[in-house]
């Protein structure tokens, strides 16, 4: 069903709703399915006339999503559990992929998708790197409730911290505020594996790897699991956008009402509680839970407003001058047939991992509103995992990191940011500009103008223990009761991961149990 | 065999000279080791807190001091901006340049110093002690998303531009060469308004402060060793072992840093915490002929050179880049005998150039002194026609040599701080406590 009406005519009250959730993106999906699966009517609001978007752009080709989330990190074991989404059509074409580093001395560093296993094997910094894979995988384990976001986890978290053993302990608070180079300079004096590691911490990360708290981020996305595996990385078959669909059918069968084109004005609070929202058609639609899946500039301060809101949260939750951001580029390639072990040396990620330096000075050219001139690059060949695919035709999805939050206007400087992004990917495939037969590029303004939202919401995250600060303060909302929010910011690190949306579903279901063995 | 200790302190600073003094006093068997670099080369050092004094007598070394007269910074086109250790002094002076900042001030020195007290001491690019411990406190948490923030954006929550800010930014932050943006760069701001953070200078005709806590250092039993350590290797379950450049050894159980600067003086590889990677410092003393009047005419203030806020972030990242950066921030005060003390966290610790690393040069070092000069004498009248002779110094240079404690066990190292005294001799007690 979709919402056209109020416009021109008379607005209207709509009731018998116990829930809406603004916003069609993944943590949307997902705390939607848990409240309709609770039994509550819940209705799925989406300013866009697609459920996902921006996460699913359409490619060149019209085949797949573009959506910056080529691969997944984490996704929340517990959430595929609860809504059955292997059998909603999460499929993974690859659980645990091998990377391949390339670095600037036109040097590779190829290891399989066990890190700990492959750790052994990396030559020549073998033990180091096992010393380092061993403590950073305990660590990472040991710190996974503080990252999960889930009301309670970090009073449980401290009282784990408490009991842990001391060296685990200090390990665990030295990296959390360590920068990355310092906790890598303890294991490897320099080499492949350092400046790899070092790539791998500071991508898609808004901390720059010699600053204090740049290391953590890495802990953080090593925390998570997918696929069963911590640390892993996997491929969905079909994409990120395969995943959203696969989330759209488990809310579909929990009864969950759509509504696209139905862009929110604002949430209404009375008496400090929520009661639903009014729609930009001015119709209002009542309902005692509403889940906020959006930024939440926009979900505080422009559809509920500052004069409901103390100073203190507005300050916790204010989010300004993001540094850098991430940009991603689809290219359509044309060329040879890909034979099978072709296909198999490309079912892999491949990063390009400049040097220390190139790094830092990536991040200060981008903080300043400069294309880098090195970038670090990951890409992944997504036809490589299809064995159906054409074999004469090739899908290159590349994430290049750090780039400025906001670009001048104007082609040159797009097409400047395009050009720093395929002199990366020339490091491992130097004849690819002759190749190009399509690209598509998207920054973090594309995709903040897709969702409607604030460039910032787009933007590189802070350090962690700012995005622990700021998602417990978020998801308190701002002691708003009835609201519930798994926007962006409720979330540790980048990527779809829906324990968000489990996070806010499932305290609105306590709350709402509670409030009816009250009544 | 050799002297065994419970604890070496390494550095010839006023924190350190304090820690070792205070490891002693508290029945710390202690040994310090000079590094013979010049690790702080100016007249003043941060607030020696009562409780160090009290523990010390440091009174019957002949140490008196006096607190700076105020801090001052010097902005573009003659603007200046001063804050005086009373709050009541601080807001009359802004009073006239800044009715705004003199109006947010107490509020601001309330608020930083109540984010200090939570003990979410971040330390500036260091550590974060008891972060994770405190990590289910609503308002701590609260508190630790500021604190790990940045520095300029807590400023602007209080004081959005103008002389005000640039003079926060430029004695809070400048120090430690961050340009404001770094995240953590905030918990120099609770430390920044800490009381035991302003500086203090010997009173006029008074024994310097180094010497009076080197007589106390001797009193309370601490043992001077060589200087210049050659290793320093776990030796057994509990000690290391301290081999000495003259050949010397003893055995420590803990070795001590007070600050990065002795750390890395004597070779400790981890010293790079505390400061942003790449970053240098170099001090430098200008003899004078005669004595040259100070800006605003106060002789016994902390300056800062700073032509306006930005300039922290880009000075970093000039630094970070291997480049000189010409508008300089740069911290100077005056002796008793009227020379100059100029100081700078913005110098790179080694130099690019065309694409390539390279070490600093005797051209480099000209550049660097030709740089600084220029900035204090666009601020000080007269400065040109009264050198008569200067000496730089580059600290944090990088390490060319292996980590000399790599093998070692026990090694305390605290970061950067504005109150490094009362900071040192408190870890120094959670050191011994932890025992």
């Amino acid at each position: 069903m979709t919402d056209g009406g109020g416009q021109g005519g008379k607005a209207t009250i709509e009731g018998g709703v116990d829930a809406i959730v603004i916003g069609g993106a993944p943590d949307g999906l997902v705390a939607a399915a848990y409240l309709a699966r609770a039994g509550l009517k819940t209705v799925l609001l989406e300013a866009s006339g697609e459920i996902g978007a921006p996460y699913r752009r359409a490619a060149p080709d019209g085949e797949g999503a573009l959506n910056g989330e080529h691969l997944f990190h984490a996704l929340d074991p517990q959430m595929i559990d609860d809504l059955d989404l292997y059998s909603c059509g999460v499929a993974y074409a690859a659980r645990r992929m091998g990377v391949a580093y390339f670095f600037e001395d036109g040097e590779c560093l190829r290891l399989g998708g066990d890190l700990r296993a492959a750790a052994q094997d990396a030559e020549p910094d073998g033990d180091a790197f096992m010393a380092f894979i061993t403590d950073a995988f305990e660590a990472a384990s040991f710190l996974r409730p503080l990252f999960s976001g889930a009301p309670g986890a970090n009073a449980a978290f401290k009282a784990a911290f408490a009991d842990a053993p001391p060296r685990l302990a200090a390990l665990a608070e030295r990296w959390m505020a360590q920068s990355a180079e310092e906790a890598l300079a303890d294991y490897f004096p320099d080499g492949a594996a350092k400046t790899a590691l070092l790539a791998e911490a500071a991508f898609r990360s808004g901390a720059p790897p010699h600053e204090a708290m740049s290391f953590s981020p890495l802990l953080a996305r090593w925390a998570g699991e997918v696929a069963g595996l911590q640390g892993a990385v996997a491929f969905a078959e079909g994409g990120a956008g395969a995943v959203i669909d696969a989330l759209r059918r488990a809310a579909q069968k929990a009864k969950v009402e759509f509504r696209t084109s139905s862009p929110v004005a604002k949430i209404l609070i009375e008496k400090d509680r929520a009661a639903g929202v009014e729609l930009e058609t001015g119709n209002q639609l009542r309902a005692p839970v509403v889940v906020a899946a959006i930024d939440a500039e926009t979900t505080y301060t422009r559809l509920i407003g500052p004069a409901v809101l103390d100073r203190a949260f507005q300050q916790s939750i204010a989010m300004r001058k993001p540094a850098v951001s991430t940009a991603h580029l689809h290219l359509e390639l044309k060329g040879a047939p890909m034979d099978a072990a072709t296909r198999a040396d490309l079912a892999r990620r491949i990063v390009y991992a400049p040097s220390v330096e190139r790094i830092r000075r990536a991040f200060v050219a981008a903080s300043n509103g400069e294309v880098p001139a090195h970038l670090i690059v990951e890409a992944v060949f997504e036809n490589a995992f299809d064995e159906d695919a054409a074999t004469d035709r090739q899908r290159l999805s590349v994430l290049a990191h750090p780039v400025p939050v906001s670009l001048p206007a104007g082609k040159k400087h797009r097409k400047a940011l395009r050009d720093a992004i395929i002199a990366g990917v020339e490091r491992f495939a130097p004849d690819i500009s002759a190749r190009i037969d399509a690209e598509t590029l998207a920054t973090a303004g594309d995709m903040a103008a897709g969702a409607g939202a604030p460039t910032r919401a787009f933007a590189a995250r802070e350090g962690v223990y700012r995005q622990i600060a700021r998602g417990a303060s978020v998801t308190s909302a701002g002691s708003i009761g009835g609201l519930y929010f798994c926007g962006p910011e409720a979330q540790i690190g980048y990527g779809i991961n829906g324990a968000a949306g489990r996070n806010a579903a499932q305290a609105a279901l306590r709350k709402s149990v509670r409030a009816g063995a009250a009544q | 065999m050799a002297a065994t200790f419970d604890l070496l302190v390494i550095g010839d600073d006023a924190p350190s000279l304090c820690a070792a003094a205070a490891g002693a006093a508290a029945g710390a068997t202690t040994a310090l080791a000079a590094t013979g670099a010049v690790t702080h080369g100016g007249p003043s050092v941060c607030d020696i807190p009562n409780f160090v004094w009290r523990r010390l007598d440091l009174q019957d070394f002949g140490l008196a001091t006096e607190p700076v007269s105020a801090r001052i910074t010097l902005l573009a086109d003659g603007e200046t901006a001063a804050t005086h250790r009373g709050l009541e002094d601080t807001v009359d002076a802004l009073r006239d340049v800044d009715a705004d900042g003199a109006a947010l001030w107490p509020e601001m020195t309330d608020d930083m110093r109540a984010l200090g007290e939570t003990g979410l001491t971040v330390g500036v690019g260091g550590c974060a002690p008891k972060a994770l411990s405190l990590i289910d406190n609503m308002r701590a948490l609260a508190d630790l998303g500021r604190i790990t923030g940045s520095g300029a954006e807590l400023i602007e929550d209080y004081v959005n531009g103008g002389p005000l800010n640039a003079h926060i930014n430029a004695h809070a932050l400048a120090p430690f060469g961050l340009g404001g943006v770094e995240a953590g760069s905030a918990a120099a701001l609770p430390e920044f308004f800490d009381e035991h953070a302003w500086r203090v200078r010997a009173k006029s005709g008074a024994r310097s402060i180094i010497g009076a806590l080197r007589k106390a250092c001797e009193h309370h039993g601490v043992a001077a060793t060589a200087s210049g350590v050659e290793k320093a290797s776990a030796d057994g379950a509990r000690h290391n072992s301290i081999l000495f450049k003259g050949g010397e050894k003893i055995r420590s159980r803990y070795i001590f840093f007070a600050c990065p600067d002795a750390a890395e003086a004597a070779g400790y590889g981890g010293a790079g915490q505390g400061s942003p990677a790449n970053g240098a410092r170099a001090v430098m003393r200008i003899k004078l002929r005669d004595p040259v009047d100070p800006p605003t005419g106060d002789r016994r203030a902390l300056f800062q050179i700073v032509d306006e806020a930005a300039d922290l972030k880009k000075a970093r990242n000039a630094a970070l880049g291997g480049r000189m950066f010409e508008r300089l921030p740069v911290e100077f005060e005056f002796t008793d005998k009227g020379d100059i003390v100029a100081r700078t966290a913005y110098v790179p610790k080694r130099l690019q150039e065309e694409g390539e690393w390279r070490d600093w040069t005797g051209q480099d070092r000209q550049l660097l002194s030709t740089i600084v000069l220029n900035r204090l004498a666009a601020r000080i009248d007269g400065l040109q026609d009264q050198i008569r002779k200067t000496d730089l110094k580059l600290i944090d240079r990088a390490n060319a040599g292996e980590d000399k404690f790599a093998d070692a066990r026990n090694v305390v190292l605290q970061p950067r701080r504005h109150n490094a005294i009362a900071a040192a001799v408190m870890l120094i007690d959670k050191v011994l406590a932890d025992d």
